[in-house]
């Protein structure tokens, strides 16, 4: 019996990603090295992809948005990370990562980008309602866990690795 | 049928044991290079199962890694449990640290946790302990941490196990069918062998212990009889007429005589005498039973008793006569090669002696033979050195009283003995190819003084020279005897040869072509010592002869008794046209009568002794004008004026 098979049957349909004892770390950045994986396994259409940067928008002010700075300028995959100020004067055309992190007016343009087919990965850490995020951040039990809504990403043209789905609580 | 002890072990035997154990060598070192072979391939398979394995899993791990999802890695690790071989796995992280471990259900903490960074870089190939492999989580290009996975040889061993255990019955098949096979080939060549060893030691014509055997069985037995001081008689049995038989029976006629003489043998000793033949007609018995001399004889005489009876060959019976010499061990020789040179010597004399007699080997014996080589080597010498006479015996006419011919006697001064007879010293020639030379120089001599002789004479004398049968025998006699008329430039019509009967019947196809061809050329043929062999009366006929000789045997008893028998041959040989020479003449009655009985030449001491050939020539002086011999009863015989 091949391995291959066996892992198949092997991959349910949802995994549980724990984080054991990370209470004493810093949650944010935690989130930020999250999210920056979330990149390393997601597939954006090359055509959106303009130049060789990877832009990760966020609001800066935020705990998360200072931890996400700090990887600016990281690269994966031969890009780099570009991490840009989410701000509601601020236009998000060029976002290719949209972190939203707390529960808060969201501007014109980023209800476009949230409820539009554009290719942007759209994570957040809450219920955002009737906006679906591709990728929603939350913690159980002290553990951080995320899922992932594959028909948004799909909506949205971007392709999640099966290693990724694997690793999600649930996958819609 | 008795073979040579100390080869207990036949070939065959030997041979089908060596290839046994050949076969079962061959089979185990085949059956352990194949299982080495097995092994190496099988660890290899093992080993490059266990490099993909462990690819898989870092291919299939690089999220959980990276995400520090150590569930999601043991639950991609926890399906392994139906890899068999799998004995445990581990993930290091890039730093090194454990990330996840695997281990297969049953298994010690220590087995558990054998995989380290490090023990996945060990390869031995001719091992069979666990295989250790490594292979880096790598994502991007990134190394991410490794994998090191150890691979249980358990299931090699079994199958290893189960390899061995098939080929040790393969080969177990093997050895039975191979047995079987070699028992087979074991058993034709066992025959073949027997049969070899049969041919090698046994004489298959009368299936006697041959030559070769019977000089073993001789070896052994003087070995054991020297052991315990016991005698031996070796006796040497020489059939006396064998080859007058095959000659004119023919070799189907032989055989059967040889298989008769040897089944007489074997009736006429005992069950544990030897028996064996080890020539043409030539048999050896070995004695052990006969303490004394006088038994060995009593033995070796039951034996010539015995064969002198006649024998029933193609409808005729044939009188069979032997000669036969005996020895003594250890009176006579203490060795084989003695003893065997012994009983030899002692069976020439017998048949020096007028065969159909046993004769024991005597130290005097030696002597004689040594005496005879001598004699022989002298003779060579001489001949070479054209040492020896000849003297010639005239023969006359009984009517004329003319001498009419001469025979030619060889006579030999030798340097430090004198005068030796012919009768010692032509035997000795006659025992080797010594005659074939004697007989060459004889011829030309006399043919060169014949023609000395003969130069001028009125009245020519011819000259008769004695052939051998060994010279008979010669391809290029005939013409030895041109060459030896052309050479003198004598007359061929004075030249007579002459041939005994038991030589004319030894070789009677070769005599009739050579004595065709010899009449052709003019030269005289005679029959010397007639009546003494078989006097077969159809070679009289057969036979291109121009003269006969009466034996002296027959002239001695003359004029008393005996007469029926001159007279009777007198008239034959006239009958077929021959003339009559009647040799031995010694006294005027004889002579008288012979005249009277018709004989046309004589020979002999009354009417002259061999003489020089000087003083033949001064005889055809008085030859060619006088009368020697008158008509008995008609004129006094003047037998003196022959040359004495």
């Amino acid at each position: 019996m091949s391995f291959s098979r066996i892992f198949s049957s092997a991959v349910s349909s949802f995994a549980l990603v724990a984080i054991p004892a990370y209470g004493q770390v810093d949650e944010s950045a935690l989130k930020a090295a999250y999210i920056f994986n979330f990149t390393e396994f997601t597939t954006w259409p090359s055509v959106t992809l303009a130049d060789a940067a990877l832009y990760v928008c966020v609001d800066k002010a935020t705990t998360l948005g200072i931890a996400l700075s700090k990887l600016d300028g990281k690269t994966f995959g031969g890009r780099s990370w570009a991490v840009r100020a989410l701000t509601p004067n601020e236009g998000v055309e060029k976002c290719n990562v949209v972190v939203l992190e707390s529960d808060g007016p969201m501007s014109r343009q980023l209800k476009d980008v949230t409820s539009s087919k554009q290719a942007v990965l759209v994570i957040s850490d809450f219920d955002m309602g009737d906006q679906i995020p591709v990728i929603r951040l939350f913690t159980d039990d002290g553990h951080l866990r995320f899922d992932i809504d594959n028909q948004q990403a799909l909506r949205r043209h971007l392709l999640l690795s099966s290693k990724l789905l694997r690793l999600a609580r649930s996958v819609l | 049928m008795r073979f040579p002890k100390g080869q207990s072990t036949s070939l065959t035997e030997a041979l089908g044991r060596v290839g046994l154990v050949g076969v079962a060598v061959a089979l185990l070192i085949s059956g352990a290079v194949l299982l080495t072979y097995q092994a190496v391939t099988l660890r290899t398979e093992l080993a490059a199962d266990a490099r993909l394995q462990a690819e898989i899993i870092s291919e299939n791990i690089t999220a959980s890694l990276m995400f520090g999802d150590v569930q999601a890695t043991a639950g991609i690790l926890r399906p392994l449990g139906n890899v068999r071989y799998v004995k445990s796995v581990a993930v290091f992280t890039a730093q090194g640290h454990v990330h996840a471990r695997y281990a297969r259900a049953g298994i010690s903490t220590v087995d558990a946790n054998e995989a380290t960074l490090g023990s996945g870089t060990r390869h031995e190939a001719f091992s069979l302990s666990d295989i250790f492999v490594s292979t880096l989580v790598v994502h991007d290009g990134a190394p991410l941490g490794t994998v090191v996975l150890v691979a249980s040889t358990e299931g090699l061993k079994s199958e290893l196990a189960r390899y061995a255990a098939f080929l040790a019955a393969a080969y177990v098949c093997a050895l039975w069918i191979s047995s079987i096979v070699m028992s087979r080939m074991k058993v034709r060549v066992f025959q073949v062998e027997r049969e070899l060893k049969y041919f090698a030691h046994t004489d298959p014509l009368t299936d006697l212990p041959n030559r070769r055997a019977f000089y073993d069985e001789l070896g052994s037995r003087l070995k054991a009889a020297s052991d315990d001081n016991s005698p031996v008689t070796l006796i040497l049995v020489d059939l006396d007429n064998f080859k007058t038989v095959n000659d004119t029976l023919g070799h189907g006629a032989g055989d059967e005589l040889l298989r008769q003489v040897a089944a007489a043998l074997k009736r006429s000793v005992r069950e544990t005498d030897v028996v064996s033949r080890i020539g043409g007609d030539e048999f050896a018995v070995l004695v052990a039973g006969d303490a004394n001399q006088d038994q060995s004889r009593r033995t070796a005489e039951r034996i010539t008793h015995t064969l002198a009876h006649p024998v029933e060959l193609e409808g005729y019976s044939v009188p069979v006569t032997a000669s036969v010499g005996f020895s003594r061990f250890p009176d006579d020789a203490a060795d084989v090669a003695s003893l065997v040179s012994s009983a030899d010597i002692a069976l020439y004399a017998a048949k020096s002696s007028g065969k159909n007699v046993a004769i024991a080997f005597m130290p005097q014996m030696t002597a004689d033979a040594q005496r005879r080589a001598q004699l022989e080597r002298d003779l060579r010498d001489t001949i070479a050195r054209d040492g020896l006479e000849l003297a010639y015996q005239p023969q006359y006419d009984c009517q004329t009283g003319l001498m009419v011919g001469v025979e030619a006697l060889a006579r030999w001064t030798h340097p430090s003995e004198g005068d030796i007879s012919p009768t010692e010293f032509i035997p000795v020639a006659e025992g080797s190819d010594l005659i074939v030379a004697l007989g060459q120089w004889v011829l030309r001599r006399a043919c060169r003084d014949a023609s000395r002789w003969n130069a001028g004479a009125k009245k020519p004398v011819s000259v008769s020279v004695n052939v051998s049968a060994r010279q008979l025998r010669q391809p290029n006699f005939c013409d030895d005897v041109f060459e030896a008329l052309r050479q003198s430039g004598l007359q061929s019509h004075l030249l007579e040869l002459e041939l005994t009967e038991s030589l004319l019947m030894a070789n009677m196809s070769v005599a009739v072509d050579a004595m065709k061809e010899l009449r052709a050329e003019g030269i005289r043929l005679s029959i010397d010592d007639f009546g003494t062999g078989y006097s077969s009366l159809s070679y009289l006929q057969s036979f291109p002869l121009s003269q006969l000789k009466i034996d002296r045997g027959f002239i001695r008893p003359l004029p008393h008794s005996g007469q029926p028998i001159v007279t009777a041959i007198i008239s034959m040989a006239h009958s077929f046209g021959l003339t009559v020479v009647a040799e031995g003449v010694e006294y005027p009655a004889q002579f008288a009568w012979l005249c009277d009985a018709g004989c046309d030449v004589v020979q002999g001491f009354l009417t002259g002794r061999p003489m020089s050939v000087a003083d033949i020539c001064q005889s055809m002086l008085t030859n060619d004008d006088e009368m020697v011999v008158d008509r008995p009863g008609e004129q006094s015989v003047d037998i003196q004026a022959a040359p004495v």
